[in-house]
């Protein structure tokens, strides 16, 4: 508030602001600068009824007070130019006109021809200006002034003095009317299309062309037939023009394009064939393509137009159209072609670009590894493969990696996971330094294909190839599965096995190895635990967490019965064969909240060894191992694999494994992982190893 | 004007000299079915397409018909034909629709203004476009709605009314037209996969005779019959209406034998003609073909569907098809013809002008003649 009353207080503290129209106009008189920044600045604001008295100040002496004589009347021109400041805008105007009257003096008259534009509106009669259009010295500058002003009474003026001037000035006016787009004046433009003058003629040729109206391809033809060495260029300029109107205009293709090919055909001026062509490119057809081909190595000038013309041509017919004519065109045209193939991403013209990226020429390579990699298409990488064979002589290593590089960033942004991995090991067969190996072993991981086992069996020592990682080749393993080699993918599974060390990859091969004929056996491979004894339901809450015993846990009775009577629940047997075996206890026991069941199994392991139990479970969860805790977590949760890991020693022989599962509400289930103290599954049996006793 | 420019402004009405036009957009509006006819009768013809008819001569002011159906970018209205469904003097618009899969009618409020009462005739299962053609001779055309069942529909102007009838286990398939094939003086029915003959009784339901002759695709509809080769019987032209080519069958033969027709190609290279329509255009007495694409006919899905848009008039030379090319490129530069044109001489200048809805908007090529 205290701000706002300041402001306030400086606004009527100012000199200015309590000067009157008049004293603002009478400082300007006196040249004083700060009376002119004052005029300048509040003067507009006034009444225009003084405008009138600054219109005098044009004829000032002083430079300094024209000029802001000037700046103050065009300020009055624009803010009366908004909407509801048209009776202020009128009479601004009133004040204005008589300024180009002849007896004013030119500089008076220059400044009005300046100032009138900026505020004549529609509707107003500028017989003034038009005057001035028989005079030889301002019909130029009237000319300009009515051009800008554009309105209907504008034109009407600049078409009355057609016909009245030299022909230098009726070409001029031709222009104006021109560019304001006068519908009324076309049946003069017609009418001046036979003129005399050849460059009134050009002149009147151009301004109908912008119609697209075919009726007048005729007349403009006979223009140009008729047209001098100085107006050639335009009147051919306006048949490419008009061409292209009456193909924007539609309705009349054919027209459009007869007449662009007869343009071009007529014309000796490379500009004019050059707009010809890109005209029947633009809005051309597939029969647009061999005209095109034809003028490119015809003319030398017209090879890059032609180009454009070629891209901007679309459709299936011309995809064909551009295959059937590619094998005939010279090197230099098929090159550029190719690299328009690659900005089509049809596959179709892969064959082109795969042969081409294997051609001897450098020059034509470059282009279509060019294409291909712009392409997108899967089959590129066989392209970049078939360049390869040049690195040992005039390939740049390092460029081509970059190239395959970015091939397989694309395909893998792509979501082409196959095309991103094969690219990837292309990568790694033709890498430059050890980072670009490894950038492509990571690139295979994310991107398994089955062609990678070859490649990597082939470039790898057995060392290298233990050491990659194991999720990259259970990727690989699933590819070679998918593929149908499965000799491959088996072998290369064998030599994954010893190393699934960890969560992700057990995921893995759970993926891979799911229904390809042995799950249970895999489970157990795995270290999963598939056979259990279950007894429950027992009530439970969340507070008892693990402190009441209803089994008298951990020393069980397979064979008790608990409760009472027809109640009494007793141990049943549970085995999966699935690959991830899960103990669905909602599913067995019935759904149910608040609740806690049992599971017990026996297995049987070679050798004591510490170890993990690894187990997820919906909710909480306790373990024991031969009658010993390792685990509890009070927890409520949804099951996930391997989430919670707990240090456990087996023994040699039989190992007791006793589970218990809470139930909160909604999902109830476990499931349980033996590995050893690597994290690697633990071998194990459900049956005790029989040995074979020999006579000795 | 010299003598020069009026002797070559003359020169352009040579007979031989191409037909020349004019396109005039009407609107951009988005409905694929177009027809013209004299809406409120005050003399002029007006155009109707979709929810709004437009006033002739000038078309430049539009009028409310009804809401249309919109599902993803169709609006369920695939067909717009004029008929005085209830004999008030008034022409109503017959339609139909696949989302809605119903034979339908709006009734003109008596001069167009005022919205236009949607009469639900019956429910047929998808419209793919209705056809239209009349199969008993009495000059009111029936109203052909599905291929499989066939149902079309006899109006009962007196009442108000259509009558129903059903030819039940039809060809069906994509694609319809109605014709005396094997020139028997009986209309026949063309689906995808061959005809059906019909009996002397149009109405006789039960009396029409399958022969599976063909296997036109995804055929335009209407499928076409007419005499292309001038050999005095009937072949058969049609479109794909969502894949490429345009094709006429010539008949050589027994028309209920397969091997009595083979293929030609009229535009193989081209896609989505889902409305052929034949017409004088150039006054010489003979039939042009007239088509053109049908703007994202399933949505951007179809084979060629990025293919630049097209109308197009093809002259037929016995067989041989010679392309007018009126308007080529992509939408916005260029217009297609939507699932229903229509061909009529809107500003009664002698030459028949072509009205092409769809998803591209609403244009009239007006036929300035040579």
């Amino acid at each position: 508030m205290m701000r706002r009353m300041l402001l306030a207080l400086l606004i009527a503290a100012s000199p200015a602001f309590a000067e009157s129209a008049e004293l603002l106009i009478s400082g300007m008189r006196s040249g004083d600068e700060a009376a002119l920044i004052r005029a300048r600045q509040w003067l507009s604001r006034e009444d225009v009824s003084h405008a009138g008295l600054v219109v005098d100040l044009l004829s000032h002496e002083d430079e300094r007070v024209w000029r802001t004589a000037f700046n103050v009347l065009a300020d009055w021109a624009n803010e009366t130019g908004v909407p509801g400041r048209e009776a202020d805008r009128d009479r601004f105007v009133a004040i204005l006109m008589p300024l180009v009257s002849i007896d004013h003096s030119a500089h008076q008259i220059e400044q009005g021809l300046r100032l009138l534009p900026l505020c004549v509106p529609e509707g107003t009669n500028v017989d003034p200006i038009a005057a001035l259009l028989d005079n030889p010295d301002w019909r130029e500058k009237a000319r300009t002034s009515l051009q800008d002003i554009g309105t209907t009474q504008a034109r009407a003026a600049l078409r009355s003095n057609l016909g009245t001037a030299d022909t230098g000035f009726t070409i001029a006016v031709i222009r104006s009317l021109d560019l304001l787009e006068d519908g009324d004046s076309l049946p003069l433009f017609v009418e001046y299309c036979g003129h005399a003058d050849a460059g009134v003629r050009a002149a009147a040729a151009h301004a109908l062309a912008r119609t697209g109206d075919p009726a007048y391809l005729d007349a403009l033809r006979e223009v140009r037939k008729q047209a001098n060495p100085d107006t050639r260029w335009e009147a051919e300029d306006a048949v490419v023009r008009l061409a292209c109107a009456i193909a924007i205009s539609g309705g009349n293709w054919d027209l459009s394009q007869e007449a662009l090919r007869e343009a071009y055909a007529d014309s000796n001026d490379d500009t004019i064939r050059a707009a010809a062509l890109q005209g029947v490119g633009r809005y051309g057809d597939e029969t647009a393509l061999p005209f095109i081909l034809d003028a490119m190595q015809r003319y030398g000038s017209l090879y890059g137009p032609g180009l454009q013309a070629i891209a901007a041509l679309e459709g299936e017919a011309v995809t064909e159209a551009l295959l059937a004519a590619f094998p005939e065109q010279p090197q230099d045209i098929r090159q550029d072609l190719v690299r328009l193939f690659g900005s089509r991403s049809d596959e179709r013209f892969l064959p082109v670009l795969v042969k081409a990226a294997g051609d001897a020429d450098a020059g034509y390579r470059e282009a279509a590894l060019d294409a291909l990699t712009a392409t997108g298409q899967p089959g590129a990488v066989a392209g970049l493969d078939a360049a390869a064979q040049y690195l040992s002589s005039d390939e740049d290593p390092a460029a081509f990696s970059a190239r395959i590089i970015k091939l397989a960033g694309r395909f893998e942004s792509d979501g082409a996971s196959a095309a991103a991995g094969r690219s990837y090991l292309l990568l790694y067969r033709h890498a430059t330094d050890d980072e670009q190996k490894a950038m492509a072993l990571d690139g295979v991981k994310r991107n398994p294909v089955p062609e990678a086992y070859a490649v990597l069996q082939e470039s790898m020592s057995p060392e290298e190839l233990a050491a990659l990682p194991a999720s990259m080749l259970a990727g690989v393993a699933r590819a070679l599965y998918d593929d149908g080699k499965t000799a491959e993918a088996d072998a290369l599974v064998a030599q994954l096995e010893p190393r699934i060390n960890d969560s992700a990859t057990v995921q893995m091969m759970i993926d891979i190895m799911r229904g390809r004929g042995d799950d249970a056996g895999w489970a157990q491979r795995l270290g999963f635990v598939s056979r259990w004894q279950l007894v429950g339901p027992f009530a439970w809450k969340v507070e008892d967490a693990f402190t009441i015993a209803n089994i008298n846990e951990p020393d069980i009775d397979l064979g008790a019965r608990y409760g009472e009577g027809d109640a009494a629940i007793g141990w049943q047997p549970f085995e999966s064969g699935d690959i991830q075996p899960m103990v669905n206890l909602a599913g067995i026991l019935g759904m149910m909240d608040h609740a806690t069941a049992y599971a017990y199994a026996e297995v049987y392991v070679p050798e004591a060894t510490p170890g993990q139990v690894r187990v997820g479970s919906d909710d909480g969860v306790k373990v024991w191992l031969n009658g010993e805790a390792v685990h509890e977590n009070n927890v409520d949760r949804g099951t996930a694999l391997d989430a919670d890991i707990a240090p456990a020693a087996f023994v040699a022989g039989k190992n007791r494994l006793l589970v218990q599962i809470t139930q909160g509400a909604g999902g109830w289930n476990f499931m349980l992982r033996l590995c050893d103290g690597e994290g690697r599954p633990l071998k194990f049996s459900y049956e005790p190893e029989t040995t074979t006793e020999t006579q000795p | 004007m010299s003598t020069a420019i009026l002797l070559l402004l003359a020169s352009a009405a040579a007979d031989d000299a191409p037909l020349k036009w004019e396109r005039v957009k009407i609107s951009d509006a988005t409905y694929e079915a177009a027809s013209v006819f004299d809406v409120d009768k005050d003399g002029h013809l007006d155009i109707m397409s979709g929810e709004y008819w437009y006033s002739g001569p000038e078309f430049t002011e539009r009028h409310k018909v009804a809401d249309i159906r919109m599902e993803g970018d169709y609006y369920d209205d695939f067909s717009n034909n004029p008929m005085d469904v209830n004999g008030d003097g008034y022409l109503d618009v017959v339609t139909g629709g696949w989302f809605g899969e119903s034979f339908q009618w709006r009734e003109n409020p008596k001069g167009g203004m005022g919205e236009w009462t949607t009469h639900t005739v019956a429910k047929t299962g998808n419209i793919e476009r209705n056809v239209f053609h009349d199969i008993d001779g009495d000059g009111t055309e029936e109203v052909f709605a599905t291929t499989n069942p066939v149902h079309f529909f006899k109006l009962n102007q007196e009442k108000g009314e259509f009558d129903q009838f059903t030819i039940e286990n039809a060809l069906g398939g994509h694609g319809f037209g109605v014709g005396d094939v094997d020139g028997d003086g009986h209309d026949d029915l063309l689906f995808a996969t061959g005809w059906m003959k019909g009996p002397e009784d149009p109405y006789n339901v039960t009396g029409y005779q399958k022969f599976e002759t063909w296997n036109l695709g995804m055929a335009s509809v209407p499928i076409l019959l007419h005499d292309v080769d001038g050999d005095g019987d009937m072949d058969v032209v049609y479109g794909q209406g969502h894949a490429y080519g345009l094709f006429w069958l010539e008949r050589n033969g027994d028309p209920t034998l397969a091997e009595s027709w083979t293929r030609r190609d009229i535009e193989p290279k081209r896609s989505q003609f889902h409305d052929v329509q034949l017409a004088d255009l150039d006054n010489d007495g003979k039939l042009e073909l007239v088509t053109g694409k049908r703007f994202r006919a399933h949505m951007g899905k179809d084979p060629g569907a990025a293919d630049p848009l097209g109308v197009y008039v093809y002259t037929n030379n016995g067989g041989s098809f010679e392309r007018m090319t009126l308007d080529y490129g992509e939408a916005g530069q260029a217009s297609g013809v939507g699932i229903y044109f229509w061909i009529e001489d809107v500003d009664g200048n002698g030459w028949k002008d072509i009205v092409c809805p769809g998803k591209d908007g609403l244009y009239l090529f007006k036929n300035l003649g040579k």
